[in-house]
């Protein structure tokens, strides 16, 4: 233990006349959390890969790897997961510098409009995108072709390309929501002193705002990577029909194949074995990169960095950043709203059509549906608020007390997000069907619980390290120096300083719980279905309408929540 | 010799009642909770639930509803854990509980209710028995073509109207298209050149059955092999597709059976022969456009009789299927996915 903690402050500890300070306590407890919630679904997924019941069997993770389909699921993963993190970034930088840097009008709504992509479940997304560009006779690919008398249809959304673009789309609000984060909270002296010193505007964004964002930047990146990397429901909605196929869809292929058979099962571990290695890889560049440079850029001085007057491109940008909301946010919402109200699957958008039933059907008397509600809500506040509380005291430990371990407890915070929905699944039941010291969560509403802050927790961690990375020691040092404890520290100079970044966080976390459905369709029981779990199977069982009804509903739930916690938290960052 | 006679007659009667008395024994003396892991969609299920609720008030019928493949996941994790919750298992097709069956992962239970099922329809050794059938046919868009657009059989939609017009769910994830894959290419008539002239024709491959459903109810496609009661559904919708019945006829029963480590035996086996009653859940199948497998079910008009359909259906052997699924599947994705 001693050497675990040769890096942290013991003058902090010292100063408060104990042996066992704050850090200490919270590194041990950040390790015993890891250990229960990550370590041991990962390691009964690992064991069960390489171990067939009697011996170690590594011939079949070979055989699996080299097989041809597999290998250009990983070719289509890598390649989409590349391309979709590359312009994801450059247009959540983009949006993020225009809003928390710059005089651009209209932010309000804009933030609202960047927080929709979250709220809406992948595959309805997809199904909207499908409706609208299919190769197959998509709405505006059929109007295109009418109005230029076309002999094919311009776009086809069921390519890589299209599953890079969708995945762009879904996926830059989580880029945006870390840099708009830092940006606000920048040290404003720094550009302005090179202002003074005469250098242009693109010369001090390049040279010194987009470098002391790079935290921010960069995990927002990773976010993006390892979800694209894991991400199932576009590519399944988008590729199925073309042979399109990444590692998660394949790994799902692979659990269908097996047929019940948990030797074909573990071919399915061992894919998302591959995926775990490629994620680390990115942790690994990642760190390496940030050990490069400094990027404490809060310190005691001025908060709000100056607006930078877009003048006469003020209008253009925001007349080009309305048309993109609208084309890659609104149009999708507007596509499933109007699903929503079709009487019957399938029938053209006309008046006639449209009716209340389907809001009906789900809304009077469904106890399935008020059930899916209620739970959902307490996963979703749930889960939030534990890996909001989880995150911090993470980055904290990772990033200011820097013990012995750090990179791993960073590596496996983040791993299980990189794993398939259905994976980390199927290593909770292994985990928590009484396994470990008799304890049996499955079947119950905590075993969901423990795989959703084992799955998000990645980004509390990664939104509130940028944030806590930017905050310069000498500011708890200043309070200690006065007389402040260290928990005073922490609690009065620290924390509110990363406030932004948690109140972020935690909807990083709420939002996407809200809809989860990749892990709670094997993990949940008679009383914990999820809205995600109830709109699948209303999909599944050919009620298209009702699920588009209920991911409406969904939707108006997790607006009404975010009003309410940015009217609790006086905080209009929230999202 | 009189007396001898009357005395066993009243012992006779008296053994009658007794036994009467004990196959229906007081419904309020069964409680408890019983699980039900189930591919059938979830309208059925609840409706199943309202009724042996209704009928057993003392206990509690939970379920799982999914598709066949989560619901099999789930059941094998949980046996991979030693830690089975599910009572009842209710997958989509037969080659699943012959796997589970071979594994030694299924209690035998013969229902009260067996005879009245065809033998086509139930496991020889009494481990599982189907209970509810699907049936497939030409589910098409009433929007993209015309009710006489529609071929009769299968080898009649080999033609340039449906170039790329058809769609299957894939085999992978659809265990009622593996059986009808298995069925074509053991037949002679068909083969796996009739899949390779698919493929060249341009057919496409979907995920699920309700994909499948979706995309031709959105006249993106002209024609799928579907199922009749999804399609069905969503004719009740009120959805621009419509369904055909074919020539040659692919039908299969999706069967019941009670997994080894089963927490509550006695109550599995209650649900089991409820939902095998052909005036119990045989009877609420028939109002979801699901046709039941139980002889002695009051059909709807238009729904097919499960005797027509063991005599009339195409022959799928689910022993050779279960055991030669994956090279099926091998083969089958060389020609659909490459």
């Amino acid at each position: 233990m001693k050497m675990m903690f040769h890096r942290t402050n013991k003058d902090l500890a010292r100063m408060d006349g104990k042996k066992f300070g704050v850090d200490q306590i919270m590194t041990v407890l950040c390790f015993l959390i890891m250990t229960t919630v990550v370590i041991l679904p990962v390691v009964m997924i690992i064991y069960n890969t390489f171990w067939d019941g009697t011996k170690l069997d590594l011939d079949m993770f070979a055989r699996v790897i080299l097989r041809e389909e597999n290998l250009e699921a990983l070719k289509n993963t890598v390649i989409i997961a590349i391309f979709a993190t590359l312009f994801a970034t450059i247009v959540g930088v983009f949006f993020a510098w225009l809003l928390g840097r710059s005089d651009i009008p209209l932010k309000g709504l804009m933030r609202w409009l960047f927080s929709i992509p979250f709220m809406i479940p992948p595959f309805l997304a997809a199904m909207a995108w499908d409706m609208m560009f299919s190769g197959r006779g998509g709405y505006i690919n059929r109007m295109l072709m009418s109005i230029f008398n076309l002999k094919d249809a311009p776009f086809n959304i069921n390519t890589v390309a299209g599953i890079i673009v969708i995945e762009i789309v879904y996926y830059f609000p989580f880029v945006y929501m870390q840099v708009v984060s830092a940006l606000e909270r920048m040290d404003p002296t720094l550009e302005e002193s090179a202002r003074i010193a005469g250098a242009k505007q693109w010369y001090v964004i390049r040279k010194i705002t987009l470098p002391l964002t790079i935290p921010a930047i960069s995990s927002g990146t990773l976010l993006v990577l390892i979800t694209s990397l894991s991400n199932y429901g576009i590519p399944s909605m988008l590729g199925y029909s073309k042979n399109i196929f990444t590692l998660p869809t394949m790994i799902v292929e692979r659990v269908n194949r097996a047929g019940g058979d948990f030797q074909g099962i573990r071919e399915a571990t061992a894919l998302s074995v591959v995926l775990v290695i490629v994620v680390s890889i990115a942790l690994f560049v990642q760190r390496k990169l940030l050990k490069a440079g400094r990027y404490d850029i809060i310190k005691g001085k001025s908060m709000r960095p100056a607006m930078i007057k877009l003048r006469a491109a003020k209008y253009p940008l925001l007349i080009f950043s309305i048309i993109f909301l609208v084309l890659v946010v609104l149009t999708p919402l507007v596509i499933i709203l109007l699903v929503s109200f079709l009487r019957a699957y399938g029938l053209p958008f006309a008046f006639e059509n449209f009716s209340l039933v389907n809001y009906q059907k789900i809304l009077i008397g469904n106890i399935a549906v008020t059930d899916s509600i209620k739970n959902s809500l307490f996963l979703g506040f749930g889960s939030g608020i534990v890996c909001l509380f989880l995150g911090v005291m993470l980055s904290y430990v990772i990033y200011k007390v820097k013990p012995k371990g750090s990179g791993a407890l960073e590596t496996l915070a983040v791993l299980p997000y990189s794993l398939p929905g259905t994976v980390m699944a199927i290593g909770c039941i292994l985990a928590w069907s009484g396994a470990v010291f008799g304890i049996t969560l499955y079947n119950t509403i905590w075993i969901i619980m423990v795989a959703y802050i084992a799955r998000y927790l990645s980004y509390t961690l990664k939104s509130c390290s940028a944030s806590l990375q930017q905050v310069h020691l000498s500011l708890e040092e200043a309070s200690r120096s006065c007389g402040a404890t260290h928990m005073q520290s922490l609690m009065d100079i620290t924390l509110p300083l990363i406030k932004p970044a948690m109140v972020s966080s935690f909807f990083l976390v709420f939002l996407p719980a809200m809809r989860e459905l990749t892990t709670s369709v094997l993990l949940y029981g008679p009383n914990s279905r999820t809205l995600g779990v109830q709109i699948q199977q209303l999909r599944v069982n050919g009620y298209m309408t009702q699920a588009a009804a209920l991911s409406v509903v969904t939707i108006a739930i997790i607006m009404i929540c975010n009003g309410v916690v940015k009217a609790i938290t006086k905080d209009r960052k929230g999202v | 010799m009189k007396k001898i006679l009357v005395l066993m007659l009243t012992c006779v009667m008296l053994l009658s009642i007794a036994t009467f008395a004990s196959a229906e024994a007081d419904p309020t003396s069964y409680s408890g909770n019983v699980m039900m892991y189930s591919s059938a969609g979830e309208d059925i299920v609840l409706a199943i639930k309202a009724a042996f609720e209704e009928k057993y008030p003392n206990v509690t019928l939970d379920y799982y509803a999914a598709t066949s493949g989560k619901c099999v996941t789930k059941l094998a994790t949980e046996m991979q854990a030693n830690a089975v919750a599910c009572d009842v298992f209710w997958p989509a097709d037969f080659s699943t509980t012959i796997s589970m069956k071979n594994s030694n992962q299924l209690q035998h239970y013969v229902s009260k209710f067996d005879s009245m099922i065809d033998p086509q329809f139930k496991d020889p050794d009494g481990y599982f028995t189907g209970a509810r059938m699907l049936v497939f046919g030409f589910t098409y868009s009433t929007i993209a073509c015309a009710p006489d657009e529609i071929p009769a059989n299968y080898d009649e939609v080999l033609t340039e109207n449906f170039y790329n017009q058809i769609l299957l769910s894939d085999p992978t994830g659809s265990a009622s298209t593996r059986a009808l894959v298995y069925a074509f290419v053991n037949n002679e008539k068909y083969g796996w050149e009739y899949f390779e002239k698919l493929k060249e024709l341009g057919a496409e491959l979907e995920s699920s059955s309700g994909a499948v459903n979706n995309k031709v109810a959105s006249g993106s496609y002209k024609l799928a092999f579907g199922l009749d009661y999804t399609t069905r559904n969503l004719i009740a919708e009120g959805s621009p597709v419509d369904f055909k019945n074919t020539t040659d006829m692919i039908a299969m029963a999706a069967p019941i059976c009670i997994p080894v480590g089963a927490p509550n035996t006695e109550l599995a086996q209650l649900l089991y022969d409820f939902i095998l009653d052909p005036t119990g859940g045989q009877l609420i199948l028939t109002q979801f456009y699901t046709t039941p497998v139980a002889s002695g079910v009051e059909l709807p008009e238009g729904m097919l009789d499960s005797a027509f359909i063991a005599e009339n259906a195409m022959p799928i052997d689910f022993v050779d299927l279960s055991n030669t699924s994956t090279e099926l599947l091998d083969r089958f994705d060389a020609i659909f996915k490459k």
